[in-house]
């Protein structure tokens, strides 16, 4: 809606008289594009020359800002429009893909490109915008469900999925719309290897299944076989080089490494994946001639003489350790995350500590740098007991960095935060040099939120080194960073280990591992599984997959699509299979976030109430309307306000008590439970009435102190007390009687509310718990660089911009998620452009139950008055 | 013209004035027991937060009701002592704030608008204190301090400070695809 084509030539969204130009397989044809996104000065793609087949699958590689997201979008159809642009040269689509559903979208995000609640919903969203009617929608969903592998029930909440599933659920809810050509904007950049792994045998078969790909993907290797062709974006927005995959990867290898698509430590990848594995190479990590890094073997000879030691206790060097644990176990809530965790890091070591997600390696982490208290056994730091250092002491020694850098922004100049004081116009000479080290040179009066997510990582360690320190603390410094980023990163690592600096890195790169470490840690199944040098750790197959570790390196092969299906068995085998025993395996994949999880259902969400639909008999509440249920109760706790005396007061709180436990079904001790934390509130109210009511002339009054306490007012607080306490009742019936996604589809289907403004609604609800996560992480950070708020209550002053910023951020990558599962136009704006998976039916009886239930309030009121 | 970020953007600001809500509520409950109503009118303002904050980001008529009621919806979910009650708030509050940034055609949003904006939002608070939260029997001098001190209360804490949250988020880079940033560009 905003194009802004600025000449010469315009763009046209459909074939417009140069069709017989098109060979008849192309989908898309871009000829000499440009584009710029409005307020920047260069543009983001210049001179861009690409054609997509049919049936074709092509990978996207480039540098950080080369404009790969960018081609993508504009292929998808979503630049300009969802996101404003200025775009010239032509651009030719098919126009099958300007239709809902023609094209398909997965991001990188999991959390991000899920907009409902459950499963089912999930999945239909899709079919919904395509209008597909009601009773084909189950049967689609339960095949795209079953085509990814997975055998889930429908109105299971998606909630705790682990990120693989998430992106897996993501590539069936795009699947199921049988889209014209799947692009996947690195899909993988959040994910651990073994979840990876999965993500990418789905891409894989999506190829066999003739599927027309369109990939972007830092860590492609696994990918190659299975990509037609290559193009290599620079970073001038250009296309450097297209073309069959095996000879383009060849020979731009060397540039590749250059402009910073593969970090200098890769070596060329083997790219004969077909002939070289065997069944028993898929469940080991590596070939056996291991050949594949020989630039490496003269650095772990270097590794082996600097370090040869052991780590079962007893460290061989003089120095002391920089870390050791015996007996250390951490549990929240009452679960165990690790127990019986003994190792040590030895002084001067760049130790890299590796696990599956959830496993509690940031917890392992943070309890290093004293942020969370271990529940049992002991951790030394650099020779003494950690309860021994004093907070400025441990500032001073050790240094620790989170793995989402804006954590530790806390000024809003990058001069002022390298600075750690507002320094104002005279940037210090040493806040300069820093900065022209990292590469930051000419942002410090930025924001250091407005930075690249490359360049706020750069600054957060920036930040870090700014004073030199024995020990550094690294969560993830590599996550969701391009190849120069990374490269830049760990040369400087390695140059503070050089200068004997303790190095200790989370990370999920095994590849980075082998070329940087020299000593793993692996933290899984609640201990620690293994403590040694990586080569030995290389050769103990047995751990590499209890961890979720796999190699990288190793392209998939025809085999390895097999490997899916031993993990989660499809959908029509179940029969055949025991059905407990499937849901266990199930289970194993959608709970591997363990920690994540924790965290999450500690934060106070409650646990997802059983579906309403699993068939049981309802109570009668929650099988009127929602969308009449909730409007008649606001109406309800308006009529309230006509309370005027304690007996009415009574009788309304006893009518609402009636409804919880005669039409909700709560039983009196469920009542109790939720209305109590509220009694206590009123207290309030009846004070503020008693001391200051307007009294009648003569009231006798009991003076205390300054107030004058009256027994009227005491009566009028105690009939507000009761009118509010009627409002609570009937918020607890609303709540306790209707399902959220039902509400929204009643208010779409039934009062006929635009669905964006519902369906945003929705997707909104579901960041609340993200939000949890955020809170708490922010809280430490500011606590490690001695800048949290000193009263509990000023914290949200003062973690307002990071968690906002993030939250716009998050809610902008979830409307264009939505947008691309073609969430547009007359489908979003109006309630009749859609089908709905979800019906709600509005009949006569919610009509003669909500006038009902007023007039029985009204009559209450006046058989009862004053 | 509503765009669907527009949309998620304001439920997912509304959500956190919810949860600010919510909070102020208890505060509220500890802090202002005994305190006299003028005075504990003083806290009203920020009780319509997100009917600031979310229209002088997005910019668009209704974002002042809608996110306001959105936001009064959260905090009641939330757990909010005054339950269903916050909902009805939320939309006086949020008519009173939509008001102020009508009478200037949902162009302008400048601070005198916001603070505008903010007080009417107060207005249509003091309707809901009398008629539901007994000030209707306070003495007469008392509510007119109660309604002016509410007023005043929302043109700082539902006006000037979501402005003042709204320009540091603006700094910070994130806003680029919203209306306030777009008319910062327009006007250089």
């Amino acid at each position: 809606m905003s194009v802004q084509a600025t000449a010469p030539t315009s763009v046209c969204a459909a074939p417009r008289g140069t069709v017989e130009d098109q060979p008849p397989d192309v989908v898309v044809s871009l000829r000499g594009v440009q584009l710029r996104y409005p307020g920047t000065d260069d543009p983001v793609l210049s001179d861009v020359h690409f054609d997509l087949h049919e049936g074709e699958s092509v990978l996207f590689l480039g540098p950080s800002g080369s404009g790969k997201s960018t081609l993508a979008l504009l292929i998808a159809g979503l630049v300009p429009g969802a996101v404003e642009a200025e775009v010239a040269g032509r651009v030719w689509r098919h126009p099958r893909l300007s239709e809902p559903g023609g094209i398909g979208m997965v991001f990188q995000d999991p959390e991000t490109q899920l907009c409902m609640l459950e499963v089912g919903d999930e999945v239909a969203f899709g079919l919904e915008n395509l209008r597909v009617p009601r009773d084909e929608m189950p049967e689609r969903v339960r095949a795209a469900l079953r085509e990814r592998g997975l055998p889930l029930d429908l109105s299971q909440s998606h909630q705790h999925f682990s990120g693989g599933m998430k992106q897996r659920l993501a590539m069936a809810c795009t699947r199921v719309m049988r889209p014209l050509v799947m692009i996947c904007d690195e899909p993988t950049a959040n994910l651990d290897p073994l979840a990876s792994r999965q993500v990418f045998i789905e891409l894989a078969r999506m190829r066999q299944q003739g599927q027309t790909l369109l990939v972007i993907e830092h860590r492609f290797n696994p990918l190659l076989p299975f990509m037609d062709r290559v193009v290599l974006l620079g970073h001038d927005g250009r296309i450097h080089r297209s073309g069959p995959t095996r000879q383009v990867v060849a020979e731009e290898w060397e540039w590749m490494k250059q402009v910073g698509i593969v970090p200098p430590w890769k070596s060329l990848p083997d790219m004969d994946g077909r002939a070289a594995a065997t069944p028993t190479d898929v469940v080991r990590g590596r070939p056996a001639d291991g050949d594949w890094m020989p630039s490496l073997t003269a650095r772990s000879n270097d590794r082996q003489r600097r370090h040869g030691q052991s780590c079962d206790g007893q460290p061989q060097a003089q120095a002391p350790a920089a870390v050791s644990v015996s007996g250390g176990r951490l549990a929240y809530a009452g679960r165990v995350v690790w127990d019986g965790v003994n190792f040590t890091i030895p002084s001067g070591s760049f130790t890299a500590i590796v696990g599956p997600n959830g496993a509690g390696k940031s917890s392992l982490l943070q309890a290093m740098m004293g942020m969370v208290r271990l529940d049992a056994g002991e951790l030394n730091l650099l020779g003494r007991p950690l309860p021994a250092w004093s907070r400025r002491e441990l500032v001073e020694a050790a240094a620790y960095c989170f793995q989402n850098p804006e954590f530790q922004f806390i000024f809003e100049r990058v001069a002022d935060e390298l600075a750690n004081r507002a320094v104002g116009e005279d940037v210090p000479a040493a806040v300069k040099a820093l900065l022209d080290e990292f590469g930051l040179a000419g942002t410090e009066m930025k924001s250091p939120f407005s930075l690249s997510q490359g360049q706020k990582r750069r600054l957060s360690v920036a930040t870090m080194l700014r004073q030199p320190h024995r020990l550094y603390l690294l969560d993830e410094p590599t996550f969701g960073q391009d190849a120069a980023t990374q490269a830049a990163l760990l040369r400087r690592l390695g140059e503070l280990n050089q200068q004997g600096a303790t190095i200790v890195i989370t990370t999920h790169d095994m590849e980075l591992v082998r070329a940087w470490a020299t000593q793993v840690v692996v933290l899984a199944e609640g201990s620690v599984l293994f403590c040694g040098p990586p080569e030995d750790l290389f050769q103990r197959p047995d751990i590499m997959t209890r961890a979720h570790l796999v190699d990288d390196l190793r392209p998939l092969t025809e085999f390895s699509l097999q490997e899916q299906d031993m993990e989660v068995p499809a959908s029509d085998k179940t029969s055949t299979h025991d059905a407990g025993a499937q849901r266990a395996c199930t289970r194993h994949l959608v709970v591997d976030d363990h920690a994540d999880k924790l965290v999450r259902d500690t934060a106070g969400r409650p646990a997802q109430e059983p579906n309403a639909r699993a068939g049981r008999r309802k109570p009668l509440a929650a099988r009127i309307n929602p969308a009449v249920q909730l409007l008649t109760c606001v109406v309800s706790v308006c009529m309230a306000m006509a309370v005027r005396s304690i007996p009415q007061g009574l009788g309304l709180f006893a009518f609402v008590l009636a409804l919880m436990m005669g039409l909700a079904w709560l039983s009196p001790i469920q009542v109790v439970k939720r209305m109590s934390p509220f009694l206590a509130f009123y207290i309030v109210y009846v004070w503020t009435q008693t001391a200051y009511a307007r009294v009648a002339p003569g009231t006798p009054t009991f003076q205390i102190l300054w107030y004058h306490l009256s027994w009227p007012g005491f009566l009028s607080g105690l009939v507000l007390a009761l009118r509010m306490l009627s409002a609570v009742g009937l918020g607890v019936y609303v709540l306790s009687s209707v399902d959220v996604t039902e509400t929204m589809a009643a208010f779409c289907q039934n009062l006929r509310v635009p669905p964006k403004f519902a369906y945003g609604l929705l997707a909104g609800i579901r960041y609340l718990p993200l939000f949890q996560d955020e809170w708490t992480r922010l809280r430490k950070a500011r606590q490690l660089r001695g800048r949290d708020a000193k009263v509990g209550f000023l914290r949200p002053a003062v973690y307002a911009l990071p968690l906002l910023s993030q939250a716009v951020r998050m809610a902008e990558r979830a409307a264009l998620a939505m947008e691309a599962r073609g969430f547009q136009g007359d489908v979003a704006a109006t309630a009749g452009g859609r089908t709905y998976y979800r019906q709600v039916s509005l009949t006569w009886r919610d009509g003669a139950y909500a006038v009902g239930l007023n007039l029985a309030i009204v009559a209450l009121l006046w058989l009862l008055r004053p | 013209m509503w765009k669907l970020r527009d949309i998620i953007v304001a439920v997912v600001l509304s959500a956190v004035c919810g949860a600010i809500y919510m909070g102020w509520d208890w505060l509220y409950g500890v802090a202002a027991t005994g305190l006299n109503p003028v005075l504990q009118a003083a806290f009203n303002g920020l009780w319509w937060l997100a009917a600031g904050l979310v229209p002088y980001i997005i910019r668009r008529p209704g974002a002042a009701l809608l996110s306001e009621i959105a936001s009064a919806l959260f905090e009641f979910v939330f757990g909010s002592p005054y339950s269903l009650s916050a909902v009805l708030s939320g939309v006086l509050q949020g008519l009173g704030a939509e008001v102020g940034f009508a009478m200037f055609r949902w162009r302008r949003y400048h601070l005198g608008v916001m603070m505008l904006a903010g007080a009417l939002a107060g207005l249509g608070y003091s309707v809901q204190a009398y008629f539901q939260y007994g000030a209707n029997s306070y003495a007469p001098g008392v509510l007119a301090g109660f309604v002016i001190v509410t007023m005043l209360s929302g043109a700082v804490l539902g006006g000037a400070l979501p402005k003042w949250i709204g320009d540091a988020l603006h700094r910070t880079g994130s806003l680029q695809n919203f209306e306030i940033a777009r008319q910062v560009r327009r006007q250089p």
